[in-house]
């Protein structure tokens, strides 16, 4: 006997992802942390999706020869996320490839990681007028 | 003193190393009477939800910005493009919006 | 089914691939990229209006089999999208051949005016104008999502592609301000799922109008609306976005930045037409719009007039006019959605113009600071008085588009009992007449700075061609607005 609900878990465990990127980006100051936060934001989302689809005690949503169609209906897992979530987790590698490609080539240009140093330009108004 | 000298002594006094030229007075000076104009007529659209609260409103953007005087300046500043003031306003942003439409629509 | 639906997204995308296929060859790119440019307007004017299902699966519904039970016609899984489903309607084929017209001079100016086309650019922009005709196309969320995080990719790879100082900077930040509002946007997108087991607008849009008036549900309709939103906010940059989507816009070249303000857009009206089909009868949809596209334009017409660098200042300037097409959708009503729209149309043409016409001062001076530049009139006085004649279109000076646009707005405002945004229009305009002014007189009209040095001599015939072209594009729209208002009002006039 489970006494706790799994999706409820899975869903309070998104949600804590989820506010410790958003903490990190606006608090964290070296970059690849940040980025690191960042992800966060992207699994603890990836992690809502998949538990939308989550049935306790179900099956795969595969109909196999011989299955009663309506067991199988009401025990399969709902698909659709799963589906989902794969793409989703694609793009977030993408882009973190790209964030990361980028935080090396500005680690090239200032020798530095910090974002206060490398990301906080002065608008031209307040730098030159 | 005038509105403009006002303006133009805030400038010198915050930049004062470098050049000013008319033009950007006189752009600080548009901006400066574009918000509190919009911002006090787009506070009147309230009057569709209430007049009260359209009255409060009112008065406290009237306070506030006597209150801040040369906006657009403090404006500008804080529209700055560094990383961490565009995190923390897209932040900040986010919970503004989701309480106000949850609990604004409920 | 019709098949030259998916081909308006597929055709810039194998162009794409094949562009950077053949990076190194020159001339190959540079034929290929021009015959794709043009192809793609005309291919989306002679497509038919209609729906594409992806793989066939289209409802059950229509399926018209004989002899199925009434539990199954009866369930809401009758009508259910199975697949991927592409709506071709009239704002889809106006927006998606502005959008090919714009990219098609944007190409046509970039490969005149540089000697050697770089294939990863021209990748990028054909990517993008695949990403943004499917957003438009889409009428899948999930998809949707796919296209726009597709979007946010290239609009990096554009900027990391120009020359400017700080550009990688620029990315940077963009992609950090990406990965907040993209997943935010898929959390809200996810919300829907959980509550209509759907992804496809129409099915959604069918539960949601049933859902909002039940209490327990009428919250997280709620909350997946404001998650939403926020994604929107990003995708099109209006406030708290407005800041990075100007740097962005004055990081790039002239003709990106022409391709990124197109994106902006077309994303802008995809999901606020996605937005208002699904939450469009929510009570708050209305003012949460009509604030959020007020404080857009205040922001943006006032930091433009602050700035000096004539690139950011029309970049704020273009972030700023977003807001009309908002406020359509605030006030509501067929007339008034019609004239966003037609604003944010008029919008697309006359950046690109500004762009890539203010783009000849950078290609010639190789500054684009206010204060060191001075006397270009002398250099070349044609192009000048376009850019002035295309000013005055963003101001809203009749005969041009712009006018009609505004004074639809103002119109409707004034018909629907908001008086007050009908004011605020007038002020923002007269304010974006300044800001013009201010620069135009600054870069054309003030002495010439004795320091300032010309690194070429003359401005290609290319560039002065595409900015005809758009100068015309927006006096035809300006004597012949039916061209467009008719197809948007009757496609506005099926989803009300």
């Amino acid at each position: 006997m489970i006494l706790l609900d799994t999706q409820l878990l899975t869903l309070f465990t998104a949600g804590a992802l989820i506010v410790i990127g958003i903490f990190a980006a606006i608090y964290i100051d070296n970059i690849i942390k940040k980025i690191v936060g960042l992800s966060f934001i992207e699994e603890g989302v990836n992690l809502f999706i998949i538990s939308l689809g989550y049935k306790s005690g179900g099956v795969i949503p595969i109909l196999l020869p011989g299955m009663n169609i309506k067991w199988f209906a009401n025990n399969s897992a709902y698909p659709l996320p799963q589906a989902l979530v794969l793409t989703s987790i694609v793009i977030g590698a993408s882009t973190l490839a790209v964030m990361l490609a980028l935080s090396m080539v500005l680690y090239k240009k200032h020798g530095s990681l910090s974002a206060s140093k490398i990301l906080n330009h002065e608008s031209d108004m307040g730098d030159e007028l | 003193m005038s509105f403009y000298d006002y303006f133009l002594n805030y400038f010198k006094n915050r930049f004062s190393k470098n050049q000013i030229t008319n033009e950007n007075v006189s752009g600080a000076i548009l901006a400066e009477l574009v918000i509190i104009s919009s911002t006090l007529i787009a506070a009147l659209l309230l009057r569709h939800i209430s007049i009260v609260l359209t009255a409060v409103v009112i008065l406290i953007l009237l306070v506030l910005i006597l209150s801040n005087l040369p906006i657009s300046i403090k404006f500008f500043q804080e529209q700055d493009d560094s990383i961490e003031k565009m995190t923390f306003y897209a932040i900040l942003c986010l919970g503004i919006i989701v309480s106000l439409v949850y609990w604004g629509g409920l | 089914m019709n098949i030259s639906i998916p081909l308006i997204v597929i055709i810039p995308l194998i162009a794409a691939l094949f562009l950077n296929l053949f990076a190194g060859k020159n001339k190959i790119i540079k034929v290929l990229a021009f015959i794709v440019g043009l192809g793609l307007p005309i291919l989306t004017l002679t497509t038919s209006y209609g729906l594409h299902y992806f793989g066939g699966h289209q409802p059950l519904a229509l399926s018209n089999i004989a002899n199925l039970s009434t539990y199954i016609t009866n369930s809401s899984l009758y009508n259910l999208h199975p697949a991927i489903t592409y709506a071709y309607t009239p704002i889809a084929k106006v927006f998606i051949f502005a959008l090919g017209i714009v990219v098609f001079l944007s190409i046509f100016s970039y490969l005149n005016s540089e000697n050697k086309a770089s294939g990863p650019f021209l990748f990028m922009v054909f990517m993008a104008t695949a990403s943004v005709s499917a957003l438009l196309l889409s009428d899948d969320l999930f998809n949707m999502y796919v296209f726009f995080e597709i979007a946010a990719l290239i609009q990096t790879g554009i900027i990391i592609a120009s020359s400017a100082k700080d550009n990688y900077e620029t990315a940077l930040k963009y992609m950090i301000l990406s990965s907040i509002g993209g997943p935010i946007l898929l959390l809200g997108i996810t919300i829907l799922l959980a509550i209509c087991g759907s992804v496809n607008i129409t099915d959604i849009s069918l539960a949601i109008s049933n859902l909002v008036h039940t209490p327990e549900a009428s919250g997280v309709v709620l909350f997946a609306f404001s998650l939403i939103f926020f994604g929107w906010l990003y995708a099109s940059g209006l406030p708290p976005f407005n800041v990075i989507k100007s740097l962005v816009y004055s990081k790039a070249e002239p003709y990106g930045s022409s391709v990124l303000q197109a994106m902006s857009l077309i994303s802008l009206i995809a999901f606020i037409i996605a937005m208002f089909r699904i939450f469009g009868t929510l009570d708050i949809f209305k003012g949460v719009m009509i604030f959020i596209s007020i404080a857009s334009m205040i922001l943006g017409v006032s930091m433009a007039a602050m700035q000096t660098d004539f690139r950011r200042m029309i970049a704020y300037l273009s972030v700023g006019e977003l807001g009309f097409v908002g406020l359509g959708f605030g006030i509501g009503g067929n007339f008034a959605i019609t004239a966003g729209l037609f604003q944010g149309l008029n919008e697309m043409i006359v950046t690109t113009l500004l762009f890539i016409g203010l783009g000849t001062v950078v290609y010639l001076t190789n500054t684009s600071d206010t204060r060191k530049l001075g006397g270009l009139i002398g250099k070349n006085t044609f192009m000048a008085i376009m850019i002035l004649l295309g000013g005055l279109a963003m101001a809203g000076v009749p005969p041009f588009n712009g006018f009609r646009s505004k004074l639809m707005i103002v119109e409707a405002a004034l018909n629907t009992g908001f008086p007050e945004i009908a004011v605020i229009i007038i002020l923002i305009s007269i304010a974006t007449f300044f800001v013009f002014v201010k620069a135009f007189h600054s870069i054309f009209l003030k002495p010439q700075p004795r320091d300032l040095t010309f690194i070429r001599d003359s401005i290609p015939k290319s560039i002065l061609f595409t900015v005809l072209v758009l100068l015309i594009i927006c006096l035809i729209l300006g004597l012949y607005p039916e061209l467009v208002t008719n197809p948007i009002s009757q496609s506005i006039g099926g989803l009300l």
